[in-house]
């Protein structure tokens, strides 16, 4: 093929692949340019460029006293990171065992966590009804706890197998040299193991949080506006015509921000936790 | 089998580079029609590049190439009529041997009748004919190679280009199949350009050898000549088995003769060599090689001989290979089995004329002068 | 206290020996890789029962619910069994909306999965082709819709398409185009509700077809090429064959998870306008928490979900006949 023909056609690609990247990114582009655009209401219309350019929103949202965002803010926070630290807890240990040990029902119990993930969505909002009448019943409703016990509760299959199979992939021979040197299991877990399944336990907290930052059903149903999380506020908000729209997107940007972060965190993780073996402190 | 048409390869000056590295440089050569060109080297000395660049999968950066007198630069790989076995034999996992074999024909719309016609030609002369309902994964290695050659030969296209294809088969295999490849080829009468890494096969297959070593053509020849009159020190060490010993010497002028100091020995020029080292220095650095085959292993001093001390034999059951220190180098020999050696200084005699001297800087072979008075 | 060192692969034990451990413990006893005790029972129980009582028992006290009478009047533990009453009074479609959404909802599949397949297969091949420079910057930019939380997403493009003031209405607007009430018309939500869909799960399609497409064997397009064939044949005789059951699979999966569709209905528009987009996880959790105040209305909807249950379970089952074909080959 001529050169020529080759260095067109790549332009050609890369340009499309521009376009089509731009496309994708353009409700994103959407949210960030009226973050940054001085107060409109849902009834202005979009602007490609912020005219002014202004940070006005952020700090209203973070400082003003009418956005309440902080408040959602550190009930997102506390749910998610309630449901990640009861997840890690619960998870760790079991998976561990599922990984090491060898008893009655362990196929079973494998199995049937790998089958729920499977109709776990579905079955998933009928259980709600259920769950609603019960808690009604007992008065515990309206309580972020709750919630996150129940992330956590609908997390304990994907993330005992997930980390399960990836315990499997660190040789025994690990744990059988610590228990050699006179190690007990809290030993071997803590100081042996964790350290070098730390991808796939990031992995898993990763998962645990994303999936409680970012839940809106349950928390929706459950909760009262004094305990809403972010999303639950961010539907309340856009369905108000009194709405500040940029202040909208500022708290969406700020709502996805940690999300972005945890992103990056883990990424680093995977990639230092990809050589393994014979790992020395 | 086909009509008159020459099929020569021609490659003028060709260049290619992969970002900084020039894979191939400035190569120029010729296959001629019918004929069984090897492209040999090591790993990385270009001739896979080259090949690929014949087939049109690579755009070269510089020189032409002509297939049949027509300049193909510009043409893709299928308007090149030429036809390749890759090493991994490349077989379409989801189609029976007959499809892979028929694809080319498919895809240029050769009627049915036809294509079924000259698919079973082609399996009956690799002898594959019962395998044809097969999935490449239900064939063994030498099946799916001969697969892969019946894709190749349905097309009877003006140039074969073989990747390696036997490198994956078990030695066994591999030497039966070099022996088939070559009667196929002759059969068919199709210009093969072969590329390997392997100087055994290509000596046994090639009617000429082109060595490559870091993208330079070091030399094209028969294999004989290849063998016997390497054109420097790179071709001398890569053909034959074990490999030629070199040794570093130096060119001593005494009186009116020359010598090589080897080591501790003095071996005596003939009179041939005197215009060809005239115009060296006494004491320049040389390099002086004999293949182990021209060597006769002695136990006594001997004159214009070699000395050096025995390390190890190695008794293959059909010769011993004998290796003697001589300074920094290790030279090898082949003697008879019977052959008893023991520890200490050994003599390594050859003959004046199976002896070969390189320049040390250039790596070239420096060719005495023949004359009438000298053999 | 002596200070534990700090440990390493060759930890010695030199503040506590194994045998002065306290008694409580039982004893360890190796047989090569099999543990004995009772110690991993402990370790599992708990994570399965805080499982099994806020997660699975829920869901079988669902089925219950299902055959009573429950709703909002009645949520204090006081149901009545009434059988099969709610299941026969949905699947006569009787004053329900039973039949609409579910005929909506499979409509909406088909359209969403036809247009999720095409856009990740285009996608795939445009991405993974040699002439695009910078891949793997792009496609970490392809991943976005997945990397998001949808809710933000979701709540987004509801912006986006806000007659007549949005972003898309106003570009139209700019070239000339009419303005179009997205939301508040049903063919137009629907499309909407499409464009959404197809945004936010792209990239599961498009990656498993990246990665099929990198599993083919670079040799088999050179063989192909110098065998003489062009794009569109090494498409069709090269490519496909050789992805086309891993994109099945993924198909599947993804036509379930269409079906199962509910924060895009519900954070567009409710599923209107007037409940013509009614997707059926949306009907569902509409008769169990919006509706409840009506009599038997949660009971009906707990019937509801197990019936959907039934269609999704149908989903899992033709996923793992075909998961089965295309691992034997």
């Amino acid at each position: 093929m001529k050169a020529i023909t080759k260095n067109l056609l790549i332009a050609a690609a890369t340009i499309i692949g521009i376009l089509i990247v731009a496309v994708i990114i353009f409700p994103i582009y959407v949210i960030i340019v009226s973050s940054l655009s001085s107060a409109v209401s849902l009834f202005t219309p979009f602007q490609p460029f912020p005219n002014p350019l202004s940070f006005q929103a952020y700090y209203n949202v973070l400082f003003g006293s009418t956005a309440r965002f902080f408040h959602r803010l550190g009930n997102s926070l506390f749910v998610s990171l309630l449901s990640l630290a009861l997840t890690l807890a619960f998870v760790i240990p079991a998976s561990y065992a599922l990984s090491r040990f060898r008893f009655a029902g362990r196929r079973t119990l494998l199995y049937g966590y790998f089958a729920f993930n499977q109709f776990a969505a579905g079955m998933g909002l009928s259980g709600l009804i259920s769950l609603y009448a019960i808690l009604n019943y007992l008065n515990l409703l309206d309580s972020l706890v709750v919630l996150a016990v129940i992330y956590t509760a609908g997390g304990i299959p994907f993330n005992t197998w997930l980390l399960k199979t990836y315990f499997d992939t660190i040789p025994k021979d690990f744990d059988e040299a610590a228990f050699v040197d006179g190690a007990s299991y809290f030993d071997v877990i803590f100081r042996v193991l964790l350290p070098v399944a730390a991808p796939g336990i990031a992995t898993v907290a990763v998962f645990s949080f994303m999936g409680s930052w970012g839940e809106f059903i349950i928390a929706n149903t459950l909760l009262s506006p004094e305990n809403y999380t972010v999303p639950v506020s961010l539907n309340i908000l856009l369905g108000s015509p009194a709405t500040n729209w940029n202040l909208f997107a500022a708290m969406a940007i700020l709502y996805a921000l940690p999300v972005v972060v945890m992103y990056i965190i883990a990424q680093k993780y995977l990639q230092a936790g990809l050589a393994m073996g014979g790992v020395k402190r | 089998m086909r009509g008159v048409v020459l099929a020569k390869v021609v490659i003028k000056n060709l260049t290619k580079r992969f970002g900084k590295v020039e894979a191939i440089k400035d190569v120029s050569l010729e296959a001629d029609d019918k004929e069984f060109l090897v492209l040999l080297g090591p790993s990385g000395c270009g001739k896979t590049t080259l090949l690929r660049c014949i087939a049109g999968l690579e755009t070269p950066d510089e020189g032409q190439i002509y297939i049949d007198d027509t300049l193909v630069n510009d043409l893709p790989p299928k308007k090149r009529d030429v036809a390749m076995v890759f090493q991994s034999y490349a077989l379409y996992p989801q189609m029976t041997a007959f499809d892979n074999i028929a694809f080319p024909l498919k895809i240029k719309q050769v009627p049915k009748a036809e294509v079924e016609q000259r698919v079973k030609e082609a399996a009956e002369m690799l002898r594959i004919g019962d395998l044809l309902d097969r999935k490449p994964r239900q064939l063994s290695g030498g099946q799916a190679q001969r697969v892969a050659l019946g894709r190749a030969v349905v097309r009877k296209p003006k140039v074969f280009l073989m990747d390696e294809p036997l490198s994956n088969l078990d030695a066994k295999l591999r030497v039966y199949m070099r022996a088939e490849l070559k009667e196929l080829q002759k059969e068919l009468g199709i210009t093969t350009i072969y590329v390997t890494h392997d100087q055994v096969e290509a000596m046994s297959m090639a009617d000429r050898v082109a060595l490559l070593c870091q993208g330079i053509l070091q030399q094209v020849d028969t294999p004989e000549d290849l063998y016997a009159h390497p054109t420097n020190m790179f071709v001398a060490g890569f053909v034959g088995n074990p490999p030629m010993n070199l040794a570093d010497c130096k060119l001593l002028k005494e009186d009116d003769s020359l010598f090589l100091t080897v080591a501790k020995s003095k071996i005596k020029l003939a009179e041939s060599w005197k215009e060809a080292l005239a115009d060296r220095e006494s004491d320049e650095e040389l390099v002086l090689g004999v293949r182990p085959e021209d060597i006769e292993v002695c136990m006594e001093p001997k004159e214009n001989a070699i000395s050096g001390e025995m390390l190890t034999v190695e008794p293959l059951g059909s010769e011993i290979i004998v290796n003697a220190k001589v300074d920094d180098s290790i030279f090898r020999m082949r003697e008879p089995p019977e052959f008893k050696v023991s520890k200490g200084l050994v003599w390594m005699c050859f003959s004046a004329s199976k002896m070969h001297v390189f320049d040390k800087k250039t790596g070239l072979r420096i060719l005495p002068v023949k004359t009438a008075k000298t053999a | 206290m002596k200070r534990r060192p700090k440990f390493s692969l060759h930890w010695r034990a030199s503040d506590s020996k194994p045998d002065e451990k306290s008694g409580a413990k039982q004893p360890r006893t190796l047989s090569g890789n099999v543990w004995t005790t009772n110690r991993a029972y402990w370790l599992i129980i708990p994570g399965l029962l805080l499982f099994f009582v806020f997660n699975l028992y829920p869901i079988i006290f669902s089925v219950y619910l299902s055959f009573t009478d429950a709703w909002f009047g009645n949520i204090n533990f006081s149901f009545k069994f009434i059988g099969l009453a709610n299941y026969q009074r949905l699947l006569s479609g009787v004053g329900t909306l039973f039949y609409y959404s579910l005929g909506r909802t499979f409509l909406f599949v088909g359209t969403s999965v036809s247009l999720k397949v095409l856009w990740g297969l285009a996608l795939a091949i445009i991405f993974n082709s040699q002439f695009i420079v910078g891949r793997r910057v792009f496609r970490s930019f392809l991943i976005l819709p997945w990397t998001l939380p949808a809710v933000l997403s979701i709540l987004a493009w509801r912006a986006l398409f806000y007659y007549p003031v949005g972003a898309i209405d106003t570009i139209f607007q700019s070239i000339g185009l009419p303005q179009v009430n997205w939301l508040g018309n049903a063919t137009n939500a629907f499309i909407a509700y499409n464009i959404v869909e197809v945004w936010l799960a792209y990239p599961f399609m498009m990656t498993v077809i990246l990665a099929a497409l990198q599993s083919v064997p670079p040799s088999l397009y050179d063989a192909s090429r110098v065998d003489g064939a062009s794009s569109w044949q090494r498409l069709r005789y090269i490519t496909l064959p050789l992805i086309w059951r891993p994109m099945l699979f993924a198909t599947i999966l993804t036509s379930s998870s269409s079906f199962q569709t509910l924060l895009i209905p519900y954070l567009l528009n409710g599923g209107g306008p007037s409940n013509t987009n009614l997707m059926v996880m949306l009907w569902g959790y509409q008769q169990a928490f919006q509706n409840f105040y009506i009599p038997g209305m949660m009971g009906q909807a707990a019937a509801f979900f197990m019936l959907i249950s039934l269609i999704i379970l149908a989903f899992m089952f033709i996923g793992l006949k075909v998961g089965g074909i295309t691992a034997e080959e």
